[in-house]
C-alpha cells in the first residue's frame, strides 16, 4: 500500500468500475485510504474488483448500478451514505454505446446508450450526490470524459458531443457549487482498456494511429497513468482545482 | 455557391430571426424546405432556455434542453447532406458560449450547447471528403439565454467589440469561401471568449 494515506476516511463512488479505466481508478481511491464503491452493471465484473482490493488491504465494495436510470444511481448513493455515513467523491467513470458508424448509419440504439450513460448518467450522478458532496468538507465530482469530447471523432461521431457535454456539465456546475466548496473536474483518458481494445478491433489502424501522435509512446495505463490522476482531483490537494479537464493521454492532445 | 445563397435556417426564436434577416438582407434566400445549399441550426430559444439549478433540474427539463436539442441537431445536419446530394454545401451549427465557459444554473442548456459544438467537428472529419464544410457560430449567451446574468460572466473583460453583430460570420460560414474551412468555431461575442 502507498504510504500516502490522503483519501482516510473519505467514501468514494466509482462507475463503470468493474473494468477499464473505472477499475483502474478505484485501485487508486482505494490504495489511498478511500473506501470504494465498485459501481457496475454486472456483479461479474463489480465484484472480483471489490475482493482485489479488499485481498490488498483497501476497502471496497460492489454495488450493482445501471446508470441508464435515475433510480439505479439514487439507489447505489442511498445505500452507500446509509452504510457509511457520508460521499465525499463521486466518480462517473461509465459508457456504453460506442460503435463505429457514419452519423446517418448511427442505429437509434447505440445513441440512447450513448446519450444516457454520458450526458444523463453524469446529470442524475451530480444532482443525486449532490447533498451529500455539499455535507462533506472535501466534495469532489468528476467526470471522464475523452480527448474526443473536445476534438471530434470522425470514427465515433456520436460519441465525441456525448462526451463534450459532461465538459459543459463540469464547467456549469464548478460554477454553481463554488460557493459550496464543492469542485468539479473531468478527466479525459486514454487508457488500454476493454473499451480501447474493441475499438482497436473496429477501427484497425486506430492504435498505430494513436501510438504515433503520443510523445510518451504509449497508452496509458488504467491505475498507475490514470488513477493517480483522479485520486489527486479527489484528494486535498486539488482543492483550487475546477471546471477543468485533465487530458492524460501521454500528450498526444495538445489543444487546450 | 454563389453570391446568391439558397439557406435553410433552422429555428423558431430571436438569433434564428437575426441570422435569417442578416442573410437576406444581403441578397441570399432563407428557406424552411429542400433544395438548399447551406444550413443554418439556430434552435435556441430564449422561452424554453430558463435557469434551473441542477438540484432541481427535472428529466424533463433535461431531455428538452440536451436530447431534443442534439436529436434535432442530428435529423437537420443528416437532411442537409442527403438535400446536398453528393454536390457539397455548408452546414453552420450555432451556440452561446456557455458551452465553452459553463452557465450557472445552466448545466442543462451548456451540455446541449457543447453537443452541438462538438457535433461540428465529427460531422467535419466525416463529411469533409464528400465537400461539406461545416462549421461553428458562436454568440453571446445574451441573445439566448433567458437569463445570462445568473449563468454568470463569461469573462471579467468588457467587450472588445460592442454590439458585434453575427450576421457578416453567418454568411461567410454559408459561402464558398468558407470551404477551406473544417470544424472551426468563430465566435461573435464582441471578444469576451477568447
Amino acid at each position: 500500500m502507498d504510504v500516502n494515506r490522503s483519501l482516510e476516511g473519505r467514501v468514494a463512488i466509482v462507475t463503470g468500475a468493474g473494468q477499464g479505466v473505472g477499475e483502474g481508478i478505484a485501485r487508486k481511491l482505494a490504495t489511498l485510504g478511500a473506501h470504494v464503491v465498485i459501481a457496475a452493471r454486472r456483479a461479474e465484473t463489480g465484484d472480483p474488483v471489490a475482493d482485489a482490493i479488499r485481498s490488498d488491504g483497501g476497502s471496497a465494495e460492489c454495488i450493482v448500478t445501471d446508470v441508464t436510470t435515475r433510480e439505479s444511481i439514487a439507489a447505489c448513493i442511498d445505500a452507500t451514505v446509509s452504510t457509511h455515513g457520508r460521499l465525499d467523491v463521486m466518480v462517473h467513470n461509465a459508457f456504453a454505446g460506442g460503435h463505429a458508424s457514419r452519423l446517418e448509419e448511427t442505429p437509434a440504439d447505440a445513441w440512447f446508450q450513448m446519450s444516457r450513460t454520458s450526458a444523463w448518467a453524469s446529470f442524475w450522478c451530480a444532482q443525486l450526490s449532490y447533498p451529500h458532496l455539499k455535507a462533506s468538507d472535501q466534495g469532489r465530482l468528476v467526470l471522464v470524459t475523452s480527448p474526443s469530447g473536445v476534438e471530434g471523432s470522425a470514427n465515433i461521431p456520436l460519441y465525441s458531443p456525448a462526451k463534450g457535454a459532461q465538459r459543459a456539465i463540469a464547467k456549469s456546475l464548478a460554477r454553481e457549487w463554488g460557493p459550496d466548496g464543492i469542485c468539479v473536474n473531468c478527466i479525459a483518458p486514454v487508457a488500454e482498456t476493454p473499451a480501447l481494445a474493441s475499438a482497436f478491433s473496429q477501427v484497425p489502424t486506430l492504435r498505430g494511429a494513436i501510438e504515433a501522435r503520443t510523445p510518451l509512446g504509449r497508452i496509458g495505463d488504467p491505475t498507475a497513468d490514470i488513477g493517480g490522476v483522479v485520486a489527486f482531483l479527489a484528494g486535498p490537494d486539488s482543492g483550487y482545482v475546477s471546471g477543468q479537464t485533465i487530458v492524460c493521454d501521454g500528450g498526444s492532445f495538445l489543444g487546450l | 455557391m454563389g453570391n446568391n445563397v439558397r439557406i435553410k435556417v433552422v429555428g423558431t426564436g430571436p438569433l434564428a430571426a437575426q441570422l435569417s434577416a442578416a442573410l437576406s438582407g444581403r441578397g441570399h434566400e432563407t428557406t424552411g424546405s429542400a433544395p438548399y445549399e447551406a444550413l443554418v441550426f439556430a434552435p435556441w430559444d430564449p422561452t424554453l432556455m430558463v435557469p434551473r439549478p441542477i438540484a432541481e433540474l427535472t428529466d424533463a427539463e433535461f431531455e428538452l434542453a440536451w436530447q431534443q436539442t442534439m436529436d434535432a441537431a442530428v435529423a437537420a445536419c443528416t437532411e442537409a447532406r442527403t438535400t446536398f446530394n453528393g454536390n457539397g454545401g455548408a452546414i453552420v451549427l450555432t451556440l452561446p458560449t456557455t458551452a465553452l465557459a459553463g452557465g450557472d444554473h445552466y448545466a442543462h442548456w451548456a451540455a446541449a450547447a457543447e453537443g452541438v459544438h462538438i457535433l461540428t467537428k465529427s460531422i467535419a472529419r466525416q463529411w469533409g471528403p464528400e465537400g461539406i464544410a461545416v462549421n461553428a457560430l458562436a454568440v453571446s449567451p445574451e441573445l439566448v439565454l433567458a437569463d445570462a446574468v445568473i449563468a454568470g460572466p463569461v469573462s471579467i473583460a468588457t467587450p472588445a467589440v460592442p454590439d458585434a453583430d453575427p450576421g457578416a460570420v453567418v454568411e461567410f460560414l454559408c459561402s464558398t469561401d468558407a470551404r477551406n474551412l473544417a470544424g472551426q468555431l468563430l465566435t461573435v461575442d464582441g471578444g469576451l471568449w477568447m
